[in-house]
């Protein structure tokens, strides 16, 4: 079996603590960017697939559509009388004037079985992705300062609570070197006057490192404490999910570990040859030749 | 070594490959199992049912309609009425494709519609078997729906169109009560009919069932990292969802779930249309509550008003910016879409004063999307 790269383990402060890991083999899990954009949007993007247009406000294979978003003015009804069911074309009458948008058919997914085995997959295939330098760049993150990708801080620094104040948890991502991907969301917001109601966010926030721990081991003292920096997020190691591993859709997400979170994840997600302990049929995908 | 590989083993690679966003290679692969199956000039026989199920599905990834078409109506002469068992690449699948992909829709749609829906009507689920009969009465209540989509659009005009919907979306409501699929139509179908208040409620109801379910660490049911959707609407179905609360004045919500599609997905055209248009109404709202306060001569809430619906034109303008930027870059072909988000922009601009600089700092968007292009 050919050996797996290990994986140095920093102490608090940023130096190695003399712990090391294997990589788990969810990091050499194949990386597809598509397949995030399939699970996400359906294949409606796909230009190449005509079908895409059920999606789109307005689309009608009827003469009869009449446009996107816009709120027409009623016409005026048919003759008999004055309420909505006058004559027999009321209903498509409505459909046609009385809306803000044209009724569309809602594409669907027919096909359950492909439907999850894409949802696993792009799971693994974010995970890995997380373990590429250069994915993580091309996302935006500031990496440049971190020893080394995936980063995996020892749990000790987070034993007994110790990391329980955001101040802390500003200096332990400093330490290990995530300083600057932080930076980089707070230069990005704009304050907003301090009205009451001008709060509000922006649709796109810029996102920072997502701390990944395991809460058997490191408590759930750290996510409070990491809860106050902005574009830091956290999360358990058995609840990982595609919103975070892949927000709005782009691979690369800069992951911050615990040790504990990072040596659970061979139990989690299984190997090639050894099935997941917590799905008893899930194999990770190979690169079959 | 793959020439040694039982069909039945070829096609469970073949599902694999179409899962992992292979469909080119899951086509050679299933089609290898074919030419196994039914050596090339034979008759088919209910051996290449399943090929032809799973051929016709990779087609579909592969944006080939017509030859996806084909073999499903090839799976179909296998399998007329639908009762070989699934696992076989039987079932009622192939029918709601062909609904799905007909060119003609209409009452093509709607027979291929109605031949699942009777499968699904008369499958025998164990009894007891609970997930199994979760599955049968959401997929079922899913073509139903369907079946009155069919009569909001390319039917709308028939005479019988709204008693077709409301029929068709009863049964689904029967049921799947606790589904928010039927809650979602029976909306649609009520803002057609202009009962406002009962559209509202539908949409109140049918959010209810899994909204807490999107948390952002909401974890896995079933497989770590992949929340157990089934319950929550999947992309494009909240995109309609987007519309519908705007339809009732619910700008609010709306807003909520447009957000969600983006973090999802902020590549999406239509989400940043509905974004950006939802944001113009709310500050067309605002504006009037400002106006308001100044008739009562209520000058500090009228200067609060004010920056208030101003920032929200401000954002909504973004938006749209954004939504033709990607517009632009995917050739997004729905013009009247375009259109729309380019007037409402440059009505805004008019508004606001033409902006040199985003107010959002799109930089690092633009950046994102330079490295999407590599």
């Amino acid at each position: 079996m050919a050996s797996r790269p290990t994986v140095t383990i920093a102490s608090h402060d940023g130096t190695p603590s003399g712990s090391t890991h294997p990589l788990p083999a969810v990091f050499k899990a194949p990386i597809r960017p598509d397949i995030v954009q399939t699970v996400h949007a359906g294949m409606a993007k796909n230009k190449r697939q005509p079908y895409a247009v059920s999606e789109k406000a307005g689309h009608q294979t009827s003469a009869e559509s009449w446009g996107t978003g816009r709120a027409v003015a009623r016409i005026p009804r048919v003759s008999g009388g004055g309420t909505h069911r006058a004559g027999q074309a009321a209903f498509g009458n409505m459909c046609r004037s009385g809306r803000m948008f044209a009724p569309t058919k809602v594409w669907r997914k027919w096909h359950q079985k492909i439907n999850l085995g894409q949802k696993r997959f792009a799971t693994t295939s974010a995970l890995a992705a997380s373990s590429v330098p250069s994915l993580l760049l091309a996302r935006g993150h500031q990496i440049s300062t971190v020893p080394e990708v995936p980063l995996v801080i020892h749990s000790k620094a987070f034993e007994a609570a110790a990391i329980a104040k955001t101040s802390a948890a500003l200096k332990l991502l400093k330490a290990v070197g995530a300083g600057p991907d932080v930076d980089k969301v707070y230069a990005s917001r704009k304050l907003r006057a301090g009205k009451g109601k001008l709060r509000g966010r922006r649709h796109r926030q810029r996102r920072g490192p997502l701390v990944v721990y395991n809460p058997h081991e490191d408590g759930k003292e750290l996510v409070r404490a990491f809860r106050n920096i902005p574009g830091v997020e956290t999360s358990s190691v058995f609840a990982l999910n595609l919103l975070q591993l892949a927000p709005g859709g782009h691979l690369g997400r800069f992951i911050v570990w615990t040790s504990s979170a990072f040596a659970a994840l061979d139990e989690i997600y299984g190997s090639t040859t050894t099935p997941s302990a917590l799905k008893k049929d899930f194999l990770l995908p190979s690169n079959i030749v | 070594p793959e020439s040694e590989m039982a069909p039945e083993e070829l096609l469970q690679q073949a599902e694999e490959l179409l899962s992992t966003g292979r469909p080119d290679e899951a086509l050679q692969t299933a089609a290898r199992a074919l030419a196994g199956i039914q050596p090339h000039g034979s008759a088919p026989t209910l051996a290449s049912l399943k090929p032809f199920s799973l051929i016709g599905l990779i087609y579909f990834y592969l944006g080939n309609a017509d030859l996806s078409r084909d073999y499903f109506l090839k799976a179909v002469e296998l399998d007329p009425d639908g009762s070989i068992p699934e696992p076989a690449g039987g079932g009622p699948e192939k029918f709601l494709w062909l609904a799905q992909l007909s060119e003609e829709g209409g009452y093509d749609s709607i027979r291929w519609f109605e031949r699942g829906a009777t499968v699904l009507r008369n499958a025998n689920i164990p009894l007891g078997d609970v997930k199994a009969d979760m599955e049968n009465r959401t997929r079922l209540a899913s073509v139903l729906c369907s079946l009155s989509e069919i009569y909001m659009t390319d039917l709308s005009w028939e005479e019988d169109a709204e008693t077709k919907c409301e029929s068709y979306v009863t049964e689904a409501l029967l049921i799947a009560p606790d589904w928010h699929e039927p809650l979602q139509t029976l909306a649609s179908i009520r803002i057609s009919q202009n009962r406002i208040e009962e559209a509202r409620k539908a949409l109140m109801d049918s959010m209810d069932l899994w909204k807490d379910l999107l948390q952002e660490d909401g974890g896995t049911l079933d497989f770590p990292g992949v929340p157990d959707f089934s319950a929550v609407p999947d992309f494009p179905a909240r995109i309609s969802l987007a519309r519908l609360l705007m339809e009732v004045e619910a700008e609010e919500e709306a807003l909520v779930v447009v957000k969600r599609l983006v973090q999802e997905d902020d590549q999406s055209v239509e989400a940043c249309y509905l974004g950006g248009w939802c944001l113009y109404l709310m500050g067309q709202k605002r504006k009037k509550v400002a106006e308001d306060a100044v008739m009562h001569d209520e000058t500090q809430d009228r200067e609060e008003e004010e920056e208030y619906y101003l920032s929200s034109l401000k954002e909504s303008r973004d938006w749209l910016k954004a939504c033709l930027r990607l517009a632009r870059r995917t050739n997004y072909e729905d013009f009247k879409l375009r259109e729309h988000a380019l007037e409402l922009v440059q009505e805004l601009d008019k508004t606001l004063g033409a902006s040199t600089v985003e107010t959002s700092g799109d930089d690092g968007d633009d950046k994102d999307e330079e490295m999407r292009e590599n």
